[in-house]
């Protein structure tokens, strides 16, 4: 009000920051709807995974054990892709957690290759 | 390799795998997450070479170009159904925000403010004063900053005298005068509004002359705050907060203006 009054006719400035949260809410409502989808889908495998790993590495050998641990760090990476949470506008949870499941995948390819990540 | 690791590293890889199950949404949200990148990258002025003027003008031409381009994407049925309804639903929003996000006034058509701010601020004091007064049991003289609110450590901006008329048209108003006839009480801080210039300019004037109003981008403390209001000025910015309660908690404006007159 004090702000009309001291300048009529002139358009109050918006905050961009949320202008661009606003407009971009459908979109980010998309986003989160694609990761829980696929959290739900993929995250009970990989923690029955990591479950089997914990479970198996002190029984092993040494040798083995240490390659049990790089795989459940390997687990341990994609529960914190799938789990990632996105900020709005900018930060969007599904593409993040696409990127960083592209990684993990280019890297897990690798692993039997050279026998190490 | 092990046996039992081979089986674990197989089985860990293909749960990686079934993410291509979402790869056309992914694709689909990434392209809708790039319009707010696209947006983003045009407001902050990063697209200028080196040497190039950026004005609020330059990036309103460049918003609304790409706000058309924007929009014929959404007609030529290359989109998705989703991407489509939240394209309509991004351009409409920004449409109407197209206003407020990037000011159109230059500095030859923002004219100077028509009454002294702390007078102007003073005419919503009363409300803002009865409502929170209502709502959070505050004492009037109080909410009415008659006594000192101020907390150990709290503003150290000091009330500055404006060089504008402090008569409002139409009525006169004492700077710092209480609406309910009381003489204001002896206190830390006497004023209703505190503003202070945050930034000068000198080097500006012939971007002003040409009536230019250089980028300013128009933030505020994310949730920190119920209204938060901006106006933009070329050479000189000014900004006044109020500590007066609204809802119940503190509620900040910031103005700022030209004195281009």
């Amino acid at each position: 009000m004090a702000v009309e009054h001291l300048w009529p006719g002139v358009p109050p400035q918006v905050c961009q920051f949320h202008a661009l949260r606003d407009a971009s809410k459908p979109a980010f409502e998309a986003d989160r709807k694609v990761k829980t989808a696929m959290r739900k889908q993929l995250q009970r495998k990989v923690k029955a995974v990591h479950q089997q790993l914990s479970r198996d590495t002190p029984k092993a050998a040494a040798a083995e054990a240490e390659q049990l641990s790089v795989l459940a760090d390997y687990a341990t990476g994609v529960l914190c892709a799938l789990n990632r949470d996105g900020t709005a506008p900018f930060d969007f949870a599904a593409v993040q957690a696409g990127e960083d499941l592209d990684e993990v995948a280019q890297s897990l390819e690798r692993l039997p290759k050279k026998g190490e990540p | 390799m092990s046996l039992r690791c081979a089986q674990k590293l197989a089985r860990l890889w293909a749960i990686v795998a079934e993410r291509v199950a979402w790869e056309q949404q992914q694709v689909q949200v990434k392209r809708m997450r790039q319009w707010v990148l696209d947006a983003e990258h045009i407001l902050d002025g990063s697209w200028a070479q080196a040497g190039e003027v950026v004005s609020n003008a330059t990036v309103g031409e460049r918003l609304d170009a790409w706000w058309q381009e924007l929009a014929k994407q959404g007609t030529d049925g290359t989109l998705s159904e989703l991407e489509q309804a939240c394209l309509t639903k991004f351009l409409q929003i920004l449409a109407n925000l197209r206003p407020h996000l990037v000011s159109t006034m230059t500095g030859r058509t923002f004219h100077a403010p028509t009454m002294n701010w702390n007078a102007a601020f003073a005419l919503s004091r009363c409300s803002i004063a009865a409502s929170a007064a209502a709502r959070t049991g505050t004492a009037m003289y109080c909410a009415t900053d008659a006594a000192s609110r101020m907390r150990p450590g709290g503003s150290k901006m000091r009330s500055i005298n404006s060089n504008w008329s402090s008569v409002r048209p139409g009525s006169t108003v004492q700077a710092f005068a209480n609406f309910d006839g009381r003489s204001p009480l002896p206190r830390v801080n006497n004023a209703n509004a505190f503003a202070s210039i945050i930034s000068v300019s000198n080097t500006l004037s012939p971007l002003k002359l040409a009536g230019l109003l250089l980028l300013q981008r128009n933030f505020c403390p994310h949730g920190k705050s119920s209204a938060f209001i901006t106006a933009v000025s070329d050479d000189i910015t000014f900004s006044a907060a109020s500590t007066l309660p609204v809802r119940a908690s503190h509620t900040r404006y910031t103005v700022s203006f030209p004195f281009s007159g």
